[in-house]
């Protein structure tokens, strides 16, 4: 901070990533409502509690070893370069001293502070979609696994500056389609077909049945609140006052994308209410005015235009998004009933589909426009640079990368670790558990069995069972 | 006898605020091994609730 302007840039940058943050807690209140209000009454602590537990493991671990992960493996590493050793890798480990209080050191806590609730996001968006019959223990594992490790590694590779993904293929995920969403739907769908269905939720002829939900208000009020907590996700996917000129006699500050390629909150504030607009009208319509899928639409609406959303045109990223809620909405019901997927809050469909599909459309409308400045010789993308050598975004590089995230960082690390978790007995709770409840052994109050009182969806669970 | 700091006069050559700076690594090893205590306890008292879940399920007939 030697001179003024920078001084305020550097306490602007600081409390600007600081609101976020509180914004972006939202999110996660928002999720815990919406499990909440999906689970039925026997199940709901367990429930409550499965979700708020990722909190501290995964912040912790991302204090001890996810942020070092973000700077050290942008080139994979071995694939650009080896691991990156710089100022910003040293002040990540955790016992440097820029990873606590210091004066010299307003931005490194924020900044950390911003993509622990992404790491949270993440892991959030698995714990919802395997309510009822998972273990707390084994969820917690796939939580440290996913907030601190997959999915901070694939935003080291195609959600930085220097990244390989965008050095080399011209990778464009600006608000996260893929680097947050997409690798968590493919890890939820992973975990979930180790997992199995609920008792009961298919009939034998593997019809899906609904499960009832005990609380939809509760529902849409955690959906309002993601939505909310959205903005502050969007906003800190932004780097906020930047020279973007980078002349000497001159200063043209703006914000940045993550890439430090120019934007404005203005252009996000567009988009994000057009796209949310756009998903909103596409969910209700398809789904013929079901709530459910009205709220989930406007997110995954979102959600399908967050890769290009610094970029697109307010009706391009409408229209994107109403493409998209039709094909996830098609795509879930044809998952679920040919491969018996039990994904209780439709996590794989609106965030993995969404996510992986948005991250396609960014290739192809955003194709030519620069993704990064570059960081070692200009004009060494492997699909194509603009005329100042910069790497271009390109259908193939973000086609290929959405594969990447979605499956080869969400959908096969998962897939594993499901398989060992379930080996040892840790990812699904006993048959018996599952029948009476999950909650009975420390809440018994609200269990209905043990009060004599019973709903036909019970029924019909334990005569699956059987 | 101080932990850290005496004085904040000069607060531009001021770096860490935190006692006891120097012992980051000792206190990593001590988180790091909280972290991993913690999972093993979660694990085993899980198993022990399901367990008497089980025997409350079996003593009001449901199987």
């Amino acid at each position: 901070m030697d001179s003024d302007i920078g001084g305020l840039t550097v306490i602007f940058t600081e409390f600007y990533f600081w609101v976020t943050v509180v914004m972006m807690f939202l999110i996660h209140v928002g999720f815990c409502m919406y499990e909440v209000g999906a689970t039925r009454p026997k199940n709901l602590q367990h429930t409550l509690m499965k979700n708020t537990m990722l909190i501290p493991l995964v912040t912790v671990t991302f204090y001890f070893f996810g942020w070092w992960l973000y700077f050290a493996f942008i080139n994979g590493p071995w694939i650009n370069g080896p691991i990156q050793e710089d100022a910003f890798t040293a002040a990540a480990v955790p016992w440097s001293d820029n990873m606590g209080p210091h004066m010299q050191d307003r931005i490194n806590g924020v900044f950390w502070a911003a993509f622990l609730m992404f790491s949270c996001t993440t892991a959030s968006i698995v714990s919802g979609a395997i309510i009822e019959r998972a273990r707390t223990a084994g969820f917690l594992i796939i939580a440290v696994f996913i907030g601190s490790i997959t999915w901070i590694i694939d935003a080291a590779w195609g959600w930085s500056p220097g990244g390989w993904m965008v050095q080399l293929m011209g990778y464009h995920d600006a608000y996260a389609s893929g680097v947050v969403h997409g690798i968590a739907g493919g890890t939820t769908l992973a975990v979930l077909c180790v997992l199995g269905p609920r008792i009961g939720r298919f009939a034998p002829d593997g019809t899906p049945r609904t499960i009832p939900v005990q609380n939809p208000w509760l529902i849409t009020i955690g959906l309002f609140l993601i939505f909310t907590g959205f903005w502050g996700f969007y906003a800190a996917c932004n780097i906020p006052i930047l020279d973007i000129d980078g002349a000497e006699d001159k200063i043209f500050m703006s914000a940045t994308n993550i890439y430090l390629m120019p934007t404005t909150l203005s252009a996000i504030t567009f988009n994000f209410m057009m796209s949310l607009a756009g998903g909103l009208m596409a969910g209700y319509m398809v789904s013929k005015g079901d709530p459910f899928w009205s709220y989930s639409g406007g997110l995954c609406g979102i959600i399908c235009a967050s890769a290009g959303n610094d970029l697109y045109h307010p009706i391009q990223a409408m229209i994107i998004a109403m493409v998209g809620v039709w094909l996830v909405y098609k795509l879930h019901h044809w998952v679920e009933r040919r491969f018996k997927i039990d994904d209780a809050v439709g996590a794989c469909a609106v965030h993995g589909y969404g996510g992986t599909f948005g991250v396609i459309v960014a290739g192809f409308l955003l194709w030519g426009y620069p993704a990064a400045a570059p960081t070692g010789d200009p004009g060494m993308a492997w699909f194509g640079s603009t005329p100042e050598g910069y790497p271009a975004i390109n259908p193939l590089g973000n086609f290929i990368g959405a594969i990447i995230m979605w499956g080869g960082l969400g959908f096969i690390p998962a897939y594993i670790l499901a398989k060992v978790l379930d080996a040892f007995g840790l990812l699904r709770v006993p048959r018996e558990v599952e029948i009476v409840g999950l909650d009975t052994h420390t809440y018994p109050e609200p269990f209905p069995y043990l009060q004599m009182r019973d709903v036909d969806f019970e029924r019909i669970q334990r005569e699956s069972a059987r | 006898m101080s932990t850290g700091l005496e004085s904040f006069a000069n607060p531009a050559y001021i770096g860490v605020l935190y006692p006891f700076a120097g012992s980051e690594v000792i206190m990593l090893v001590v988180g790091v091994a909280l972290w991993v205590i913690w999972h093993i306890w979660e694990i085993g008292f899980e198993a022990r609730e399901h367990d008497k879940a089980i025997r409350r399920a079996r003593e009001a007939g449901i199987k």
